[in-house]
């Protein structure tokens, strides 16, 4: 008998294959129904608790109303006479400045440390107020594209700027925040504090109302147990912060509101950690396990503007899926007009462009290539902001140049005078118009731009290839044997390495302009391309000639001790150029110890020209951010810390 | 057959040990080493010291700080399912809890400073007797391993400042290097040196050696003063270490106290055990390795189950056709357009599709850009509703044209002229010829006898192609940004992820031998020639 396959067992097969493709679909919607039911309930439940927690609040606040009001109305006029007591003796002294941002007044408050100034900052703000918009409308979703993949975002325990993008700017709140604009501290959920006038001690009231995106009130318990048992918990994995927050020695707490941080050194940077760390709700956060903390991705809650709706260990939010944050409705301060924020990540630029014309997006990143053209094209111009600026965080890119020995040998850099020589060959101006398109600022110093830490007084060195040739017969480096290289009295050729990582797309072009540059004075410069796994060791080694990379910053004032002070030669520190200067070491240790805002600017300043004036690193400029914003988006205003996305609203 | 099976399955033991170390090793061996990017990660925004001592904490917790070789072994023993030794135990939260790590020495003690008797030994283990009570059997184990987590960080930290004492302390007598270019101090770098001997704290002008006194009093100062930090460094972690030692044997009395219900099936109790194997952590991004190639392999699958097909179900009829009609316009028509095809490149191909198909402006709009799923999808219903909503299904496949169109382009060229030469072998062949005289039509001649016995190479290929299937496309997935197992394991290799690489190199591994195996089956079943007995 023969068996053979034919056309009845083939509509017999596909026929049986499409009712168990039904089958499945069937099963896989009914998934689906069910998990929306489930998360009704669950919504419907948390409406309820939050409904219940309400009443409880409404009670007790009627039950304290008189009292506090008694309270807030004896307050108020404490602080208004202080105010006048405090502009009454700065007339009188004219001058004494304030360090520490908004008005201060002795006669304290019943929670301050008598004899002591209290500092009243003023409240984080809008800096463009957009319920002053003729358009003014709330709803809708912010959607941004973000280009890189965020692991997670549960709080101290993401690893990238996206992170903290979401825990800082969304979700959760500090004590105090930077301006917009003027990148000075103000109060969040902090609404006043006492700084020692010897850097030792930080007391902090807490703003009465602050309360956590569940209702809970935001305590000063809350702050001790995010530094204490969050952030110092050794079985977290926390360390990145630990390493920034180990200024702070403990925080006590005084009362439910009030708490004391105490420092370990006097150094201008304590006030800022200890007011820019976001502060955690306990009850929270205490029902996980470190084990389940360390491998969330999703575990995120905090008292800012935003919230994640979904806090439960089992679904919590986890990549790939887009992030959706939904508006806090408790939020204790004027909510954001839009509803909810997406983000989603594409990891490619040409991608990220076609999805924000496609409509499929709101705000998203871009290359200079496709800002100059898109920047260009009327009808993109009409449907979207192109902007382009530097702001504190876009970073610098520059040169640096091994001051010191590399393998035992020092460099041809060693010498001020032929690092002074590369900066006269190297035109800024068209490294800008050429490789960044005409985008980003030229700097003069590490600082971040638009900060008061970054002078605007120091004179870039202009570019000459004359004076270039004439530093480097200086330095005794002249073309000894007519062989088109320059030599020093040995006879040694000078060559040098230019390193870069390999990545990388503007750096071998600034390579090629250098080997340009050089070649025009005699020296030989070699590009050589390395991989970016070994860039730290090389950068350890100090292993090279130059070498190109960038910084970027997170608060407008950064620290220069690790980038210039000699001790951080030593041990394989960050101060890869060996660059020692005993004049910058001085003044490193002065600024920093200089409590005083103007004073420490001043010493920056002067820190500034002397690290100019040496050039160990030779500066390149400040790289851009760009960013494309659809039209649909309201009052975008780019801004030195960046953007604003909580006074965006969506256009009628 | 089966026998021969069975002894295939046995030799993939072997075979996978051989693969995973030669990775491991060449991983290790590479510049950097594992744990690379870490380093690099580690140093932003915080001065030397402290990124150094965050990389002490992590590679402490990861196990990076031991040699390659043991690294290996001890990922080899979680993944075995026979276990060696006592069982491990799992708390409620799912979470592996093994015996304490063994504590280390302070670094040199006992060649530059002090002796070794001043470190307090490990104890015996006693099991302790816990309560009854699971609530309070967890808790006295949390408290006792918190305890230790905190007394091994503070001895790390101090065991981290006395290197760097030590470093600076060489330097100023004009050794170099010595923290090598992993930062790890180079003990071999110091011997034969001799700390000098410090009276009331202090290091006396007379006990600095003459050399360092010749280069004058800011190298003897700077000699001084390093001395003394050395020292203070090696008091403190001596102190740490033995209060370390005090926490970490009372851990170990806690744990053998069984705290939790232990893991597995014993064999022979106390030293042989079955249980399930334990992958890891990836330190890159603190999450355990399953659950991570948990969420990317079945979006690497739904590509290839589509993708795959697709390319045999048009190349091999392409194929056939192409035989039947060699020669033909048809023939060389397909064959010219599959090799066109296959000689494009994906990047350019992908971004061409992006900016012309995908694109609503500049383009066609047809397909969206990027992901699986449109923002809305959550809120779709399953299937498509006319007229008012595409529904979960029909956007998925949506956004999965233009990738699927990516990996699948360039397969065609190389499937059909396999399947065309080897049609063309057979049609040549004596029993071919036999056949069509006997007057067999040509539709049988074409699928039963030549099409049939065309059929190894395509087995061969399908070996070659279904692992391919598991391991992603790193380009595709790149451009149209769905996350796939190819950049999995490209992150993993980027980042130097110890626990991502091996697991993935395992799985990947894993399925080729499966495959090679299932190939050689399948020949078996399509030629009866080739017996395995």
């Amino acid at each position: 008998m023969q068996n053979t396959f034919g056309l009845k067992d083939f509509v017999l097969l596909v026929l049986v294959s499409i009712v168990g493709v039904i089958a499945v679909l069937g099963m896989q919607q009914s998934d689906r129904v069910w998990n929306k039911m489930e998360q009704a309930r669950k919504e419907s439940e948390s409406l309820l608790t939050t409904a219940i927690q309400i009443r409880g609040e409404m009670e007790q606040l009627r039950s304290q109303q008189r009292e506090a009001l008694r309270d807030a109305v004896r307050d108020e006029l404490t602080v208004i006479d202080s105010k006048i007591d405090a502009a009454m003796a700065a007339a009188a002294t004219s001058g004494a400045a304030v360090s520490t941002g908004g008005p201060t007044s002795t006669a304290g408050a019943s929670w301050a440390r008598p004899g002591y100034p209290v500092t009243y900052p003023e409240p984080e703000r809008w800096v463009s107020d957009p319920r002053k918009d003729a358009d003014f409308n709330q709803g809708g979703e912010l959607f941004e594209i973000f280009e890189a993949q965020m692991p997670k975002i549960s709080p101290f325990l993401y690893s990238d700027v996206y992170g903290r993008r979401i825990v800082e700017g969304a979700v959760c709140e500090c004590l105090g925040a930077y301006d917009a604009e003027t990148l000075k501290l103000r109060g969040a959920l902090a609404e006043a504090w006492q700084y020692d006038p010897n850097g030792m001690w930080l007391r902090v009231k807490i703003h009465d109302r602050a309360r956590f995106s569940d209702g809970r009130p935001v305590t000063a318990e809350d702050v001790r147990w995010t530094f204490h048992d969050f952030v110092f918990n050794p079985e977290l994995e926390t360390e990145r912060f630990r390493s920034t927050l180990n200024v702070i020695d403990h925080v006590e707490v005084l009362s439910e509101k009030v708490c004391e941080f105490h420092f370990v050194d006097p150094m201008f940077t304590n006030l800022r950690e200890a007011v820019r760390m976001p502060i955690l709700p306990k009850h929270f956060y205490e029902q996980f396990t470190p084990t389940q903390l360390n491998q969330s991705t999703g575990l995120l809650m905090g008292s800012g503007p935003y919230r994640l709706e979904n806090l439960d260990v089992e679904s919590q939010w986890a990549p790939p899926q887009d992030l959706v944050l939904v508006r806090n409705e408790n939020y204790w301060r004027e909510p954001p007009p839009y509803h909810r924020q997406r983000y989603k990540t594409i990891d490619n630029y040409a991608a990220i462009l076609t999805s924000l014309e496609n409509g499929t997006g709101d705000i998203g990143r871009g290359t200079p290539e496709q800002f100059r053209e898109k920047s260009r094209d009327k009808g993109f111009t009409d449907d979207f902001h192109a902007l382009q600026w530097a702001n504190m965080r876009s970073g610098f890119s520059f040169i640096a140049w091994n001051c010191g020995e590399r393998n035992g040998k020092l460099t041809p850099f060693a010498d001020k005078r032929v690092r002074q020589a590369m900066a006269h060959l190297l035109d800024c101006n068209r490294i800008r118009r050429d490789f960044y398109y005409g985008l980003g600022q030229i700097c003069t110093g590490p600082f971040p731009v638009g900060s008061p830490q970054n002078s605007t007084d120091i004179v870039p060195l202009e570019y000459s290839v004359e004076k270039a040739r004439q530093l480097l017969t200086e330095a005794g480096w002249i073309d000894r044997n007519g062989d088109g290289i320059v030599e020093n009295e040995r006879g040694d050729r000078f060559t040098f390495e230019y390193v870069h990582g390999s990545g990388s797309t503007i750096s071998p072009k600034i390579g090629n302009y250098l080997r340009d540059q050089c070649a025009l004075v005699g020296v030989e410069c070699v590009p050589k391309p390395i991989d970016w796994a070994i860039f730290q060791t090389t950068l350890n080694q100090r292993d090279f000639d130059c070498i190109t990379m960038q910084w970027s910053q997170s608060n407008p004032e950064s620290d220069p001790y690790q980038l210039w002070h000699s001790k951080s030669i030593e041990n394989q520190g960050d101060n890869f150029s060996q660059w020692a200067n005993p004049e910058a070491d001085r003044l490193i240790e002065l600024g920093r110890r200089t409590l005083d805002f103007e004073q420490r600017m001043a010493v920056w300043h002067q820190l500034q020209q002397v690290i100019y004036d040496d050039q160990p690193y030779t500066f390149i400029l400040n790289a851009p951010w760009i960013r494309f914003i659809n039209k649909r988006v309201g009052n975008v205003h780019p801004y030195p810390i960046g953007i604003d996305k909580t006074e965006m609203f969506p256009m009628p | 057959m089966l026998a021969y099976v069975i002894r295939r399955l046995l030799l993939m033991i072997p075979t996978l040990i051989g693969i995973t170390f030669l990775v491991f090793m060449l991983f290790a061996l590479s510049p950097g080493g594992i744990g690379a990017a870490l380093r690099f990660s580690g140093g932003g925004g915080q001065s030397g010291q402290d990124a150094r001592a965050q990389q002490a904490y992590l590679e402490d917790r990861y196990g990076l700080d031991d040699p390659a070789a043991v690294q290996y072994v001890r990922w080899l023993a979680r993944i075995s399912p026979i276990k060696f030794g006592n069982r491990d135990q799992r708390d409620p939260a799912g979470t592996i809890i093994r015996p304490p790590k063994p504590l280390k020495e302070p670094s040199l003690i006992g060649v530059l400073y002090g002796s070794r008797d001043q470190l307090v030994k490990p104890s015996p283990v006693v099991p302790a007797q816990l309560d009854d009570a699971p609530d309070q059997r967890n808790s006295a184990y949390r408290n006792a391993a918190s305890n230790y987590q905190n007394e091994r960080l503070d001895f790390i930290a101090a065991e981290t400042d006395l290197r760097l004492a030590l470093s600076t302390w060489g330097t100023t007598q004009g050794i170099r290097k010595v923290l090598n270019a992993k930062s790890k101090l180079d003990p071999s770098k110091l011997r034969g040196l001799k700390l000098p001997e410090l009276v009331d704290g202090a290091v006396p002008i007379t006990n600095v050696p003459q050399a360092i006194r010749d280069q004058g009093t800011a190298a003897t100062s700077a000699y001084i003063d390093a001395s003394r930090n050395v020292v203070q460094a090696y008091e403190r972690a001596i102190a740490v270490h033995n209060e370390a030692q005090k926490a970490r044997d009372h851990l170990a009395n806690v744990y053998a106290g069984k705290p939790y219900p232990e893991v597995g099936f014993p064999i022979i109790p106390g030293a042989l055990s079955v249980g399930p194997p334990d992958f890891g952590t990836s330190f890159s991004r603190s999450q355990p390795v399953l659950a991570l190639i948990r969420t990317a392999l079945p979006v690497t699958l739904l590509l290839n189950m589509i993708a795959v097909p697709l390319i045999y179900l048009i190349a091999i009829p392409s194929g056939i056709l192409a035989a039947t009609r060699a020669g033909s316009w048809f023939d060389v028509c397909s064959g010219a357009f599959y090799v066109a095809l296959w000689s494009v490149p994906v990047v350019w191909a992908g971004t061409l599709l992006i900016g012309f198909v995908a694109n609503e402006r500049s383009g066609l709009g047809w397909f969206p850009v990027a992901g699986l799923h449109s923002p809305e999808a959550d809120a779709m219903p399953f299937l498509p509703v006319w007229g008012q909503t595409n529904g979960f299904l029909l956007d998925t496949m949506l956004h999965i044209c233009l990738p699927v169109a990516c990996l699948v382009y360039a397969g065609f060229a190389v499937l059909s002229k396999q399947t065309r030469a080897a049609m063309l072998d057979n049609f040549n062949a004596d029993y071919v010829r036999t056949a069509k005289a006997k007057g067999v039509s040509h539709k049988d001649v074409v699928m039963k006898h030549v099409f049939r016995n065309s059929l190894l190479p395509v087995i061969t290929m399908f070996a070659a192609v279904f692992p391919a299937m598991l391991a992603g496309s790193v380009v595709v997935e790149k451009i149209f940004s769905v996350p796939g197992m190819g950049k999995l394991v490209l992150d993993g290799i980027n980042l130097r992820d110890r626990e991502l690489l091996l697991a993935n190199t395992l799985m990947i591994a894993t399925v080729n031998l499966l495959a090679l195996l299932l190939a050689d089956i399948l020949y078996a079943l399509a030629d009866p020639r080739v017996t395995y007995d």
